[in-house]
């Protein structure tokens, strides 16, 4: 490519940065908020906002959703069980629509209101891997390939790097702005490249088997199944098509403990719900370890038999387990929670800093050529950067601001909270495409508003302000969320008032450079 | 015979980018069927393991790609090493030591 390899790599660096990075911050920024997407769907959906009760529920009270299950003829019937992160009950199955999802109280077993919303685990995690494209698995591919391409850019950045050690103590502040934001750009790389590369590569990791398929349809000749059976010890049998009852799942459910040592299940799944062979399989927590725990025990519904136990997998799928279980971050720990979460930002500013020094290094280059270069990477960084943080805040107000049950021009609630999302987002790039000069401060300014306001939206619909918040326990998640919308309300105020003066030299400078001439 | 740098570039994304995926996921299937002949893994453990190694084959392959200086000889390695990974999958499959 180059002459030398560091120049290769300075050249790989640069352009798949430019070109990729706005999608690598779209990546970073939803998996940043998926460590707490929970939490968020604690605070777009009021109604779920409730303690873990003491006593748990009688599982043969969930009867009547399997009922329903058995009569739109599903294939199945899941039931995810109460947990300190998600205290209500979530069921589902599959109708002629599609998939159906619905939360029940974990006290009562009665249906809670629909939250109308898709909040954190079904809109901002999907989100992050596959970007919602789900045709021909298309987002999954493009995510993929932004997660090669961070590794490459890792990996050319030590290479391009020549005094790792000393700047990894080396940040001057006092120093022209180009020389900051590579410092900034150096120690977040630096100190985050462990991370960066750990969290890529087990991301990539989980989809192994969509992302390389060659070894299975060669070694298995593309029988999946076979594959399945043997790498998953899956367990499953045919309908008969003729109508059965289950047996007690409490009676089942009272097994299963014994058979784990105490554990009670975290789910539990119906095949056949409402065929004489159907299947009640339950499946064990993993919250108190790293490996994606799967041991399930299946039972046969109609009489209750224990018929199959599946314990651990063999050891390579075992690491491909944990390497998995190291990504979802679904174990109990709250200070790894955070670390992830602080991470994950420290990943955003890395790839927002690589753009602001692009743009730095080039734009009086390209002012004096007359080139559009800077203009149009600039407006990618700002609609990529501050245009996706004040899109997800739109769409955390947008989930305020919209009643209950609304369908706009046949659009329902929480479809529109998506579409408010996407209409932003678009109108941030519009914005800095337009308004190059002044779009950083303005979308700093529309960050502050929009933070604040959904803070005092939360409180003026559903009463939980930061006081009663903070002082009960299961409204940890509500008061978490506020108090982190303050922190950025208050962190993109700092930047709106350093932008500000900046912006006040630039029109009286207008005639030797449009912007940052000091 | 230096292609214009719009085009050697071009060509260069399509050699590292399609090229190394063709060999990544070569040398994956190769792995799948030749580890459980050599070693005593499961075949089913040799699919995991080789999958997961793609993506740490294709990430040097990727990083090599930019590395070597003409593209004639990017092309050259990139065909060489897919053509031996895919034969060698092949070949044991027909030998009757995977499937």
């Amino acid at each position: 490519m180059e002459p030398t390899f560091r120049g290769s790599m300075n050249w790989l660096h640069t352009w798949a940065g430019v070109v990729l990075g706005g999608l690598l911050f779209a990546i970073f920024w939803m998996g940043t908020l998926s460590v707490f997407d929970r939490e968020i769907d604690r605070w777009m959906a009021p109604m779920t906002r409730l303690a873990l009760p003491a006593k748990p529920i009688s599982f043969d009270a969930l009867r009547p959703t399997i009922d329903e299950a058995a009569a739109a003829r599903s294939a199945f019937w899941a039931a995810l069980l109460p947990t300190e992160r998600q205290p209500m009950i979530r069921v589902t199955w599959r109708d002629a629509t599609g998939p159906v999802v619905r939360y029940l109280d974990p006290v009562s077993g009665h249906a809670l209101p629909d939250p109308g919303t898709w909040a954190g685990t079904r809109f901002i995690f999907p989100f992050h891997f596959n970007l919602h494209l789900r045709a021909w698995n298309i987002g999954l591919w493009i995510v993929g390939f932004a997660g090669m391409a961070m590794m490459a850019l890792c990996v050319a950045g030590v290479v391009i790097h020549r005094k790792i050690f000393t700047d990894f103590f080396t940040f001057r502040a006092e120093k022209k702005p180009r020389r900051l934001i590579l410092d900034l750009h150096n120690v977040t790389g630096v100190l985050g490249f462990p991370f960066h590369m750990a969290i890529t590569l087990s991301g990539l990791i989980i989809f192994y088997m969509t992302y390389f398929p060659s070894s299975l349809q060669v070694a298995y000749g593309g029988n999946n199944q076979v594959f399945a059976k043997e790498a998953f010890d899956l367990y499953n049998r045919p309908k008969v098509n003729k109508p059965g009852e289950l047996a007690s799942l409490d009676a089942m459910v009272a097994e299963t403990t014994k058979l784990w040592d105490g554990d009670s299940p975290r789910s539990l799944v119906v095949r056949n719900p409402g065929d004489a062979a159907a299947l009640v399989q339950a499946v064990r927590p993993g919250e108190d370890r790293v490996v994606a725990r799967t041991d399930t025990a299946s039972f046969d519904g109609a009489t209750g038999a224990l018929l199959h136990h599946r314990t651990a997998g063999a050891p390579v799928l075992t690491t491909q387990r944990f390497i998995a279980g190291l990504h979802w971050i679904q174990f109990r720990h709250w200070t790894l929670r955070w670390l992830y979460f602080g991470l994950g930002l420290v990943g955003c500013v890395l790839i927002a800093s690589g753009y602001l020094f692009w743009l730095e290094s080039r734009r009086k280059k390209h002012q004096q050529l007359g080139l559009q270069g800077v203009r149009l990477v600039e407006g990618l960084t700002i609609g990529s950067v501050t245009g996706i943080i004040v899109a997800t805040l739109s769409f955390f107000v947008a989930n305020r601001l919209l009643p209950p049950g609304i369908v706009f021009l046949g659009v329902e609630r929480f479809a529109l909270e998506i579409w408010i999302f996407y209409f932003v987002w678009l109108a941030t790039f519009a914005h800095a495409w337009l308004l190059p000069a002044r779009a950083w401060l303005d979308q700093s300014r529309a960050i502050v508003c929009l933070a604040v306001a959904a803070v005092l939206l939360n409180w003026l619909t559903t009463g939980d302000h930061l006081g009663r918040s903070l002082a009960q326990r299961h409204l940890w998640s509500v008061a978490g969320m506020d108090l982190l919308l303050l922190l950025g309300a208050g962190l993109a105020a700092v930047a709106a008032r350093r932008l500000g003066p900046r912006t006040v030299i630039t029109h009286d400078t207008k005639a030797i450079s449009s912007r940052g001439a000091s | 015979m230096t292609a214009p740098r719009g085009i050697a570039v071009v060509l260069r994304l399509i050699l590292a980018i399609g090229g190394g995926y063709a060999v990544a996921a070569g040398v994956a299937a190769q792995l799948a069927v030749v580890l459980p002949v050599l070693t005593p893994l499961p075949r089913s453990e040799a699919v995991v393991l080789a999958s997961m190694l793609a993506f740490v084959i294709y990430l040097a392959v990727l990083i090599s790609a930019f590395a070597v200086r003409r593209l004639s000889h990017l092309a050259g390695l990139l065909v060489a090493a897919g053509a031996s990974s895919w034969g060698g999958a092949w070949g044991i499959v027909r030998l009757g030591g995977g499937a």
